[in-house]
């Protein structure tokens, strides 16, 4: 008897957990006013991420979702990150804010975990961040950078209570395209990125090499630094898409600085981790965002800087060597 | 040995058990009004602590400031933090800590600082035009029901906005351009004005509007004030420090509002 009640529990127990890595609901809690657009954008995410879940279960190489739920432009920027990436959400219920962006919606804090393709290996914790057009349907689904990261960057932590209006949408929209831009590393999506650098993009590439020791350099590493052009750039990218069965790019650090003079153009300085299975790096990355076409953003400047001039030693590269907006003339 | 395997199924059923329990807790208090929360999903207990601390200060301050009449400077964070309660999950390799607090024991912490407003009469006076002023101030502590009643028994005027602000007020409320502030306070977020103002600067409702920088003679300026999240907190009339609130028919003052921003717009204030 004892036998047949234990191995009931753990029926029920291993039952139970499957229902609640099928099923995904979604309950937005704040943010909207309209019960039916709330309700329209609660089933949607509702829908996808059960259908994300059931597919993972089912190793589908493809995700379909009803177009009234999500563009067909979404749905193929989805199968790009699955096709090299794949997630499930292992909570049952997803209780969130909705926020209001510059074109629509937006519900961040979706908890996936991550593996590769082929299911292999995991990659670790992630959480996703959904738009959705005025109408609810969902335009957009990418990883997000580091949550607290994005709601103190959202916050703006100057604490200057003069910050203008267009500061916290433009902040909103620049932090976006951030997230996308990130996502389109795991998406190994080169058209993407080939879009957003612009043609004569300048590409600035840091790598210390070793010298002879001075008073100056006394562990006689030095940064030296490399330009590409974005075709450069783009190609030897694609060669490493090519050679790693994953990209995981992380940002855990983020500054945003808006040009002195010129309105709608940005520096935006991250901390990148940059993770592809065979190698791993840390450093600066820097880019000039240049938004004054909204609808087409492009980056004009990218920087990579080590943050290490001797790990052994250390020796972290001096904040005030980091590329900013002030080191390029537009 | 069957001993053994079955204290290792029940501890692993209690424990799956308890963690479902808890995010359902979870869930249930970030359905829930009375709550303010914060959480944060890191790779250590301590970072994902202090975040979710630093983060439901900051939700309490801005509470706050959208409610109690006077300066909160006096409030310490440590106050904050003693209210704070946390629930901690594991997200995969990652821990997440839940930092909530009842907004009912804010109430207690801020009472030194002046009343405190229902949410649900944010917006009554311009709803419901024929409410007094002083129908706007709701207490939710018993405590301090007792003792404001006691306050307004030795001097009623201290709880009302004076006759000047009152008049303004309902100067706002039965002008002819009555629907203009209407309009305007209609929006719930800043991306909701960008499609309000401009028409009505266009059909001269409004002269002017802008950032508040830009503001020459603030004193004669309207105020639209926005939190961080873009969302209005309080549509401000004209006026020095002291300014009426046009949502809630309080007395308010935009230093109430600490780390917000704020959209002038200017108006002829025309009579019948």
């Amino acid at each position: 008897m004892k036998r047949i009640l234990l191995t009931l529990s753990v029926i029920i127990c291993q039952l139970s957990f499957c229902a609640a890595y099928n099923q995904v609901r979604l309950v937005i809690n704040d943010g909207i006013d309209n019960p039916q657009l709330k309700e329209k954008m609660e089933r949607a995410v509702s829908s996808v991420m059960t259908e994300i879940n059931r597919s993972y279960d089912a190793n589908k190489a493809k995700l379909a979702f009803a177009e009234n739920y999500m563009i067909k432009d979404a749905q193929a920027e989805l199968n790009k990150l699955w096709e090299n990436e794949r997630f499930q959400c292992v909570e049952e219920e997803i209780v969130e804010r909705l926020l209001t962006t510059h074109s629509g919606y937006q519900v961040r804090g979706i908890p996936l975990i991550v593996k590769t393709a082929d299911e292999d290996e995991e990659l670790g914790y992630q959480e996703a961040v959904i738009n959705f057009d005025a109408n609810g349907v969902i335009v957009s689904f990418y990883y997000t950078i580091n949550p607290e990261l994005y709601s103190r960057l959202r916050m703006n932590q100057s604490q200057d209570k003069r910050y203008e209006v267009t500061d916290l949408k433009d902040r909103m929209m620049i932090l976006d395209y951030v997230e996308h831009f990130r996502t389109a590393y795991n998406q190994k999506d080169l058209k993407f990125l080939r879009q957003v650098f612009s043609d004569d993009a300048l590409i600035i590439v840091g790598r210390v090499i070793k010298t002879k020791k001075t008073e100056v350099m006394p562990s006689g590493n030095k940064v030296i630094y490399s330009t590409q052009t974005k075709h450069e750039y783009l190609k030897n990218l694609e060669r490493t898409f090519k050679n790693s069965r994953y990209i995981k790019v992380n940002f855990d650090d983020i500054t945003i600085v808006s040009h002195p003079t010129i309105k709608g153009i940005y520096g935006v300085t991250v901390h990148q981790k940059w993770n592809s299975g065979n190698y791993n790096d840390e450093g600066y990355v820097f880019m000039m965002w240049d938004f004054r076409n909204p609808d087409e953003p492009q980056i004009h400047v990218r920087t990579w800087q080590p943050d290490f001039i001797d790990k052994a030693r250390g020796q972290k590269m001096n904040p005030n060597d980091v590329f900013t907006l002030g080191d390029f003339d537009l | 040995m069957k001993q053994v395997i079955s204290i290792i199924i029940f501890l692993s059923v209690a424990l799956t058990v308890s963690a479902i329990d808890r995010l359902t807790q979870v869930n249930d208090i970030k359905k829930n009004k009375e709550y303010l929360y914060s959480e944060a999903t890191m790779p250590t207990q301590e970072e994902a602590a202090s975040v979710a601390y630093e983060q439901i200060q900051h939700e309490v301050l801005s509470w706050a400031s959208a409610r109690v009449s006077r300066p909160i400077d006096k409030v310490s964070l440590r106050d904050i933090n003693n209210l704070v309660d946390t629930i901690v999950l594991r997200r995969a390799d990652m821990f997440r800590v839940f930092a909530y607090v009842k907004k009912d024991k804010l109430v207690t912490l801020f009472y030194d600082k002046g009343p405190v407003l229902d949410d649900s009469l944010d917006t009554g006076i311009l709803e419901n035009p024929s409410l007094t002023i002083i129908d706007t101030v709701v207490v939710r502590d018993s405590l301090m029901t007792r003792e404001i009643v006691e306050s307004k028994a030795k001097n009623p005027k201290k709880m009302m906005i004076d006759d000047k602000l009152k008049q303004e007020l309902q100067q706002h409320f039965f002008a002819p351009k009555n629907g203009v502030i209407r309009k305007i306070a209609g929006a719930r977020n800043f991306f909701e004005l960008k499609h309000i103002l401009p028409p009505l600067k266009a059909d001269g409702s409004i002269i002017n509007y802008g950032k508040l920088a830009t503001a020459e003679d603030l004193e004669e300026c309207y105020l639209i004030v926005y939190d961080i999240a873009g969302n209005i907190k309080a549509l401000l009339g004209k006026g020095e420090e002291k300014r009426p609130n046009l949502k809630t028919g309080k007395e308010d003052r935009l230093d109430n509002y600490r780390g917000c921003g704020a959209i002038w717009f200017t108006m002829k204030d025309e009579k019948d």
